[in-house]
């Protein structure tokens, strides 16, 4: 009851003084005691975010009756009315980027406007259309540019990141659970690991800057940015699939040596498919990060920042006679990727065509990637759930 | 079981007097040792097992007959399922765990350097005591010991080849689930999860694991104290039937269970000690050792 009243009298003056006008976004407060000033438009805001929590704790307090129940009910609410602004700042975020992005992502856009021609028949349909998505963002001839090849190198690089990570990672968890004694050595890799998880990304991009660049390509490419952006993602993965088989019970591992069958063959049909949600987990936290990561890029591997084509890695691969016999031109050379061209662009000073203004190129870039890391995120959680539906009865 | 033990209750005050008289009773060998027709299936030599300093089994000699139950009882800590666990090597996945002595199975050595760890589980089955399906179908937990050692092949490359064992493994599948009365519960959802039985029902599933890989001898660590009544008496109607063609030697605290399944009976006693051996109902109506008897009749324990 103590200490409702107080807060129930602030809240009133508060209120008075808002609803009478007294205090508004027009008055300013400037103490006497400092040379700074308080305007109302920014006052008022933090006083009613303060009012509210104030609010809300004592009203918690008061709708139990007071003691025990009534500190319990205004904890209660606290934490609630704390999940509620999370909650308003994500949307906040996601609601700015989409009214910004959504006009320049839309432009030229229709359902019907395109053309599909059927292969070996010559028949064309119409077919959805949205530039934005599917143009070059330079070149002579494109009327409204897109951000097809940035949207492509980000598919690759998030691609070749994982497709070497995951098989590493899991192997190097294998190992560290299944089959490393538990003491100081399996202790350092487990500090190694988690410090090169916080490690600083720029860090990443000037060791591949300095040392993948010059042996690989001899300057920026697709092929060093998968590498660089694959190292970053290493120890996420490292650590979220020992998580994930050491959760597994040993009853499991008891069951299945009791029947005669050997280590490896338990780890394969048992421990892994057991472990994989876990696992799952893990690289579709670190492909959130990865596919928005930008310092690394723009130090290995971020090309012209209006690319008028897209790579092309699949046709490229041609093979050689001398070592190392298999070669990529495309991978070799730089391209774009979404956070790359959105920084290259809102940074750069006039945009190419008038369609645009730099900014509201950002915008829709912004949205784009967006939209792709939830897409990346979709899949990861599909398979998450196809995984768990397998391993248990739901 | 808990008739046992408020027996035990009531009997605070007799269990001090008897305990210093226990602790004074030396084993004698005559006690331990049971005479049976035909050769031992397990022979146990003066086995001694230590978890690191800690003496958990001192010394014990024990012969299990073929096609028989043999019960292993006694107070929680005795030993029993560490004895039980030496027998098919289990015990050498605790890193602590250090074996001496000598176990012979159909009279050959199996803690010689030479054994191979796969054949010897293959022939010496064993269930757990909490019930323990892998995360995976009816059919695939039952088939996935043959699967493993290359009886059954199903694989992609075997399919295309028109070599596949698909009938054999329905074939093996149905033949274990029946051998563990459990074929008529499931047979229509063997795609199912595992996980989705009852706890009985998951037992039964773990014993049909463990009979489709073809045991010669099934050890069982007390595979029924997770159980309600009604499971427990699945369970014991099985192990009565599987010892008409299994050696099967069964862990239970329930001195109950012992005297309703099992032929023979060894009961361990604290500290790790084999104290006597022999029919059941002889250990049951006339223990020849004072703290046997006082274990059985639930003066102490």
């Amino acid at each position: 009851m103590g200490s409702t009243i107080p807060v129930a009298a602030i809240l009133l003056l508060l209120g008075g003084f808002i609803v009478t006008g007294g205090i508004g976004a027009g008055w300013t407060w400037s103490p006497a005691w400092s040379s700074a000033e308080f305007p109302g438009s920014e006052l008022v805001p933090i006083l009613v975010v303060f009012g509210t929590l104030l609010g809300a704790w004592s009203a918690g307090k008061a709708k139990e009756g007071f003691g025990a129940e009534g500190r319990q009910a205004g904890a209660y609410y606290l934490i609630g009315s704390v999940v509620f602004a999370m909650l308003a700042v994500l949307a906040l975020l996601i609601a700015f980027i989409v009214t910004n992005g959504l006009q320049t992502m839309l432009t030229g856009t229709s359902l019907f406007g395109g053309q599909f021609t059927v292969p070996f028949v010559g028949v064309g349909l119409p077919w959805p259309e949205f530039p934005f998505l599917m143009n070059q963002t330079g070149g002579l001839y494109v009327e409204i540019p897109g951000v097809l090849p940035a949207v492509i190198g980000t598919l690759w690089l998030v691609f070749g990141a994982v497709s070497f990570t995951v098989p590493l990672g899991i192997g190097a968890a294998v190992f560290l659970t299944e089959y490393a004694e538990r003491g100081r050595f399996t202790q350092v890799v487990e500090i190694a690991t988690n410090g090169l998880w916080s490690t600083p990304s720029i860090v990443f991009g000037l060791f591949g800057l300095a040392f993948l660049v010059p042996r690989i390509s001899g300057g920026n490419s697709i092929v060093v940015g998968q590498l660089v952006l694959g190292f970053m993602l290493l120890p996420l993965v490292l650590i979220t699939s020992r998580e994930a088989i050491l959760a597994v019970p040993d009853a499991h591992r008891d069951a299945s040596a009791a029947l005669g069958v050997t280590k490896w063959q338990t780890i394969r049909s048992v421990v892994l498919p057991a472990a994989m949600p876990g696992t799952i987990t893990g690289v579709i936290l670190g492909v959130g990060r990865i596919a928005g990561e930008t310092a690394p890029l723009l130090l290995v591997f971020g090309g012209s920042p209006y690319p008028s084509n897209t790579p092309n890695v699949l046709t490229s691969f041609t093979l050689t006679a001398q070592p190392p016999f298999v070669t990529n031109e495309a991978l070799l050379s730089p391209a774009s990727a979404l956070p790359y061209q959105l920084y290259s662009t809102i940074t750069a000073g006039v945009f190419p065509k008038e369609i645009f203004t730099n900014t509201e190129f950002g915008w829709g870039t912004a949205l784009v990637l967006l939209l792709v890391v939830v897409g990346l995120y979709a899949i990861g959680v599909g398979s998450r759930l196809y995984f768990r539906r397998k391993l248990h009865h739901e | 079981m808990s008739e046992t033990e408020s027996r035990n209750s009531t009997a605070q005050p007799e269990q001090r007097v008897t305990t210093t008289g226990e602790s004074s009773e030396e084993v004698r060998e005559e006690w331990t040792d049971y005479e049976f027709a035909g050769d031992a299936k397990i022979a146990a030599e003066d086995l001694d097992v230590y978890y690191g300093e800690e003496k958990a089994l001192q010394s014990v000699s024990l012969d299990v007959p073929d096609e028989s139950v043999t019960a292993l009882i006694g107070p929680s800590g005795c030993g029993k399922s560490t004895f039980l666990r030496c027998l098919n090597r289990m015990n050498d996945r605790i890193k602590s765990a250090s074996v001496d002595g000598s176990v012979t199975l159909d009279g050959e050595e199996i803690y010689s350097d030479g054994v191979n760890l796969v054949e010897l589980r293959k022939r010496v089955g064993m269930v757990f005591q909490e019930p323990n399906p892998f995360p995976k179908s009816i059919k695939d937990n039952i088939s996935y010991g043959p699967r493993k050692h290359g009886d059954l092949d199903t694989g992609l490359l075997a399919r295309l080849l028109g070599r596949d064992d698909t009938d054999e493994e329905h074939e093996l599948v149905e033949r274990a689930l029946r051998r563990a009365a459990l074929w008529e519960e499931v047979n229509d959802r063997l795609d199912d999860n595992a996980l989705g039985l009852s706890g009985g029902q998951q037992q039964r599933l773990c014993i049909a694991r463990c009979l489709a890989v073809d045991p010669d001898v099934i050890l069982m660590d007390e595979p029924a104290s997770a159980l309600d009544p009604i499971a427990t008496a699945k369970i014991e109607d099985l192990i009565e039937e599987l010892a008409e063609e299994y050696a099967v030697v069964v862990v239970t605290h329930n001195m109950q269970q012992a005297a309703r399944i099992s032929d023979q009976t060894a009961v361990f006693l604290t500290g790790g000690e084999l104290v006597e051996y022999g029919e059941t109902d002889q250990i049951f109506e006339h223990p020849r050792s004072q703290r046997v008897e006082d274990y059985i009749t639930g003066k102490f324990g």
